[in-house]
């Protein structure tokens, strides 16, 4: 096959890949609609198609606004204070039981205080069920806009900054409410600059139950004596942080509930007590996020962890039946606002609970329920694809018209004074029907996947993967035409086994958290059957090269030993925390013998090509230079936050930064476009111009890479760096040797292992936790999204990325047989040679785990992990495609630049 | 951020692992390299665990190559970076040997699942997955002595 006809199929394939990746994406996280914008007074008016937006009200003071709203909603506000205690992570099981069951003596003694007010009716508690993803963040998030967030929605809100969909918050902010928060710092993130008085703490300390709420507590009486807010937010973490660490059933779960408890006992009696004195009426809300399972995590969908509390309690409160029903954790948001005579936020998915609004008189209830009807006529009206407005062909819009209909004939009842108790009891029927069926239908929106788009979606990445398989198969064909029966050599039996025995267990939900003990385990195994087959061999030069499998082997026993990774047992001593427990002087230490080891890697690399002149020693000194920059940066600036309070935000660490980061940019540019130029005036054999060239710009890659990793990781993970360095360079080294003893494409597939080996040592596991994102910022000065993420998808994929730009330097040195006669040269077979295998492989292995994995990911849609493993991995091998595709053509690009150039060079010098 | 924070929270369970120490040591044996996995013995708890996974690592493997193979390195070469194997003692010695190796390789598999079986811990499977491996390379050894003996017979 061509050149030409290789470079075309690959592309296709290529191209097919990422179509059906998208075509699948777009299926399995389907993006909500959302509406934009926020509600304002036209939500107290009936949905209309004329779409005129009177956006006057934004002029209106405040006050003017909350009058405006009072008088459009027609129903009066029942309270005028509200007072939302979050207590993290408290399931609805340990206050109202479960199954109609009331819970444990034991638990029901923790809360006497809360038991006796649900025992004497002046509270109404509620199982409020909580969608996945159960962790803090997008449950509040949902709590306070309505809105069922997607999975990617944790993804796309990355940095979790403001919160930008209408919610409750905002529009108590937009009517001029004072509000006060207390407790997790998560709010503040949302919430920015709406709080007037704030005391934020971290929920980073797991291990700490007492502070963390004690630095709530210690505002609280000072808070509810001060009577200027109308919103007070406390937000408890301790419970979630015992359960964290116990588990349900820990010893210090009876003392942390009724801490809880003494604490809504105290906020009841001050709320009575100002009911007394000024007649404010005041509401108490306790709500818990989510729940947790028996060992107390969270974030998945199972009935423990869904499982969270809803609990109002306030004047005019009477509970009225003996079981506690389920509510949706969304049902929250409609149902406070409408209390409040706030516009129901835009992306509301929620209905109102009903039993809250029975102390209204009839026509408000109704009101309420009529408002609440047309924001989600509103919502599902703008999600309604081909939107002939207004003309819902489906039941739910006829669900409304039904009970429109019923509501306008009660009213006209009602003004002639007929309207009898059937009639209201029949018009909130309907009202409830459709609300029910509404708010399911947009949460449905939120989970549904279409099954076409999936199904197309991963045939076409099948076809692909075939595509590459099938490319590889002829490459293979090409360069290894002899063809007598290969003698059979285990390493090359493993390398397809490794990509086999990876496949089967991505289906298993324990290895894929822990990824990195497989990844280790096969990279070990296999450098140490290639240890066998170099003892077994007897040609070459068996002692360097024994010597640098041995220095792949320690190497990686000491990079598996780094980070302990995965979930399971992180807890477990490894490396990264012992230097950590020894401080920071020795992790600096070992900072800069790293840097000095990659310094010295790169020197003595380019040590081999001195006698090419002088242009190799201005690379080595750009090299030293960036080298030296790294060092000084690391050790003025790194660790000395406490200390000296420059740190690395500094304006000084910022310009330092920079500078590293033109430098090396510059010094890997100029390199790689230079190097045949001036290898052509050096040499007149092509094939070393161009393996000298390759070398040279394969060196330029890695070291640059390297000088940039250990710029950006964590200061622990420099080490990591540098071993990762040896191992590559070591494999690239063993493979030069050994000939054709070890096939290109081995090698190539044994430094693609040893890269995700890497990935792991790094730090990195399989759950969204482990990325760095904190030094995304470095040497940013200001928020950029795209430059931020950009860094961080540096310092997440630094391994992988390290072993494809090695395949630069790894095809320049591999023995070629490439028997060039004078002047018949030609490009396309000599690019097909340097770049068949480096190419295909990585491309080819990482398309058969991505379509493995999406095939898995697809059957286990209803696993319980979905959301806390399958999914989060599935964004990793997502984004490890796209690492592949930038490494493979970063490396196609310069391969054929050199190639091309070089050719070219030597075709003009004759002539000149 | 909540989100990242709380995945980070770790939960409970005590288990050990060191899967690929486990392979380099069982592996190293095997090849004559000089690879140990040193680190491992930091994660040991209770040293009678790695008594007894040491006794039984010389028994399977050392012990019986070593008294019949003495110090000679070209006999070793032979027999474990080139599996040749001519006599039926070679046969005897080294497909348990083998067998034992392959047995801890797949030994070390369930070890990261959460089954929360106390067998999960390190090194029991490993030794299990060892000594089931000898026990099968015992039983195929049997069978390749009985065919070279046979081989023997007819070629006398």
């Amino acid at each position: 096959m061509k050149c030409s006809t290789f470079t075309l199929l690959t592309a296709l394939a290529i191209l097919l890949q990422i179509t059906g990746l998208s075509l699948f994406i777009l299926g399995f996280f389907p993006i909500k609609p959302a509406l934009s914008g926020v509600s304002g007074p036209e939500s107290f008016r009936p949905p209309s198609c004329a779409s005129t937006q009177d956006q006057n009200h934004t002029a209106l003071h405040p006050h003017q606004l909350k009058s405006l709203y009072q008088k459009l909603s027609e129903i009066p506000p029942s309270y005028d204070r509200l007072i939302l205690l979050v207590i993290d992570g408290l399931p609805a099981e340990f206050v109202l039981g479960r199954d109609g069951q009331p819970p444990s003596k034991t638990l029901k003694d923790a809360m006497p205080y809360t038991q006796s007010l649900l025992a004497g009716k002046m509270a109404l508690g509620y199982h409020a069920k909580a969608a996945p993803p159960t962790v803090t963040l997008p449950r509040l998030k949902a709590m306070t806009s309505g809105s069922i967030g997607g999975f990617l929605d944790v993804l796309l809100n990355f940095n979790t900054q403001a919160f930008l969909e209408d919610n409750i918050i905002g529009q108590f902010f937009r009517i001029g409410w004072k509000m006060v928060m207390l407790g997790d710092e998560t709010w503040l993130k949302l919430f920015p600059g709406l709080f007037t008085r704030h005391d934020g703490v971290s929920s980073f300390f797991v291990k700490d139950t007492v502070q963390v709420d004690h630095n709530v507590s210690r505002h609280l009486s000072y808070e509810l004596y001060k009577d200027d807010w109308n919103l007070l937010i406390l937000h408890y973490l301790g419970l979630d942080h015992v359960g964290h660490l116990g588990g349900r059933s820990s010893v210090m779960m009876g003392p942390k509930l009724r801490e809880m408890d003494e604490i809504i006992k105290m906020i009841h009696l001050s709320t009575i007590q100002s009911h007394e004195s000024d007649h404010r009426q005041t509401l108490l809300v306790v709500i818990s996020d989510h729940g947790m399972q028996e060992n107390g995590n969270h974030g998945g969908s199972s009935y423990e962890e869904t499982d969270s509390l809803v609990l109002f309690i306030g004047p005019g409160i009477s509970h009225v039946s003996p079981t506690y029903d389920t509510i949706n954790q969304v049902d929250i948001t409609p149902t406070l606002a409408l209390l409040f005579g706030i516009p129901i936020p835009i992306n509301n998915a929620g209905h109102l609970i009903a039993d809250l609004f029975h102390p209204l008189e009839d026509h408000q209830l109704l009101r309420a329920m009529e408002l609440n009807s047309w924001q989600l006529l509103r919502l599902l009206q703008a999600q309604a694809t081909d939107s002939t407005c207004g003309n819902l062909e489906d039941a739910s819009s006829s669900l409304y018209l039904d009970a429109a209909a019923l509501h306008g004939s009660w009213k006209s009842k009602n003004v002639l004074r007929s309207a009898s108790g059937n009639d209201l009891k029949s018009t909130v029927l309907a009202y409830t029907e459709f609300l029910a069926t509404a708010s399911d239908q947009l949460s449905h929106t939120a989970t549904d996947k279409p099954i076409g788009l999936l199904v197309s979606g991963i045939m076409t990445m099948l076809l692909s993967c075939v595509m590459f398989m099938g490319l590889l198969y002829k490459m293979g064909q090409e360069v290894y035409p002899n063809k007598q029966v290969h003698k059979f050599q285990l390493s090359e039996a493993l390398i397809g086994g490794i990509i086999v025995i990876i496949v089967l267990s991505m289906g298993s939900s324990s290895l894929v958290e822990e990824e990195q003990y497989l990844w280790h385990f096969m990279t070990s195994t296999f450098f140490l059957v290639l240890l066998h087959q170099t003892i077994k061999s007897n040609t070459g030069n068996r002692t360097s090269q024994l010597f640098s499998v041995a220095v792949i082997l320690i190497s990686g026993r000491i990079l598996k030993g780094w980070h302990q990774g995965g979930v399971n047992w992180t807890h477990l001593p490894d490396i990264s925390k012992s230097l950590e427990i020894l401080g920071s002087p020795y992790v600096k230490l070992l900072q800069i013998i790293s840097i000095l080891l990659v310094i010295t890697l790169c020197l003595c690399t380019l040590s081999s090509l001195l006698s090419r002149g002088s242009f190799v020693i201005l690379i080595g000194l750009s090299y030293l230079c960036s080298g030296l920059l790294v060092l000084h940066y690391v050790i003025k600036y790194q660790g000395s936050e406490s200390e000296t309070g420059t740190g690395t935000s500094g304006n000084d660490a910022i310009v330092a930064v920079r500078l590293i980061y033109g430098l090396i940019i510059a010094s890997v540019t100029v390199t790689v476009i230079a190097s045949p130029w001036f290898m052509s005036f050096e040499s007149k054999d092509l094939v070393s111009v161009i393996k000298d060239s390759l070398y040279l710009s394969g060196t330029a890659y890695v070291f640059g890479w390297c000088l940039l990793q250990l710029l950006l990781q964590q200061s622990v993970n420099s080490m990591v760096i540098s071993l990762l360095l040896v191992q590559i360079v070591a494999t690239i080294y063993y493979a030069s040797r050994s000939g054709s003893d070890v096939k290109q494409w081995v090698e190539i597939a044994a430094i693609y292992y040893l890269g995700m080996a890497g990935h792991f040592s790094l730090g990195n596991t399989n759950t969204l936790a482990t990325i760095d994102v904190a030094g995304a910022f470095i040497g940013i000065s200001s928020h950029s999204t795209v430059l931020s993420g950009v860094i961080m998808f540096v310092i997440t994929y630094a391994s992988p990325m390290l072993a494809l730009l090695s395949m630069v330097m790894s095809v320049s040195v591999k023995e070629t047989n490439i028997i060039l006669k004078n002047n018949e040269v030609n490009t396309g077979q000599l690019v097909k040679m340097f770049l068949g295998f480096p190419c295909l492989v990585p491309l080819g292995m990482n398309s058969v785990l991505l379509v493995a994995y999406t095939v898995i990911l697809l059957l286990m849609r209803n696993h319980l992990f979905i959301w806390t493993v399958f999914s989060p991995k599935y964004i990793y091998v997502v984004v490890t495609t796209v690492c592949v595709l930038v490494g493979v053509l970063i490396v196609a690009s310069t391969v054929t630049y050199v190639i091309s150039t070089a050719v070219f060079l030597r075709k003009k010098k004759p002539s000149s | 951020m909540m989100f990242l924070k709380e995945e980070m929270k770790v939960s409970s369970g005590f288990k050990d692992d060191a899967f690929a120490v486990e392979l380099c040591r069982r592996t190293a044996d095997e090849g004559g390299g000089g690879v140990d996995g040193g680190g491992g013995v930091s994660l040991m708890k209770g040293t009678w665990i790695w008594g007894g996974w040491f006794t039984e690592d010389v028994m399977c493997l050392f012990a019986p190559a070593a008294s019949v193979y003495g110090s000679s390195w070209v006999y070793w070469h032979r027999i474990f970076a080139n599996t040749k194997l001519i006599e039926s003692i070679d046969y005897m010695i080294c497909i348990p040997a083998y067998g034992a190796v392959i047995g801890a390789w797949f030994g070390a598999w369930p070890m990261p699942l959460d089954w929360e079986r106390t067998w999960q811990e390190w090194p029991i499977c490993v030794m299990y997955g060892a000594i089931m491996g000898y026990l099968v390379g015992m039983l195929a050894s049997f069978g390749f002595v009985v065919r070279v003996s046979r081989q023997r017979v007819k070629g006398d």
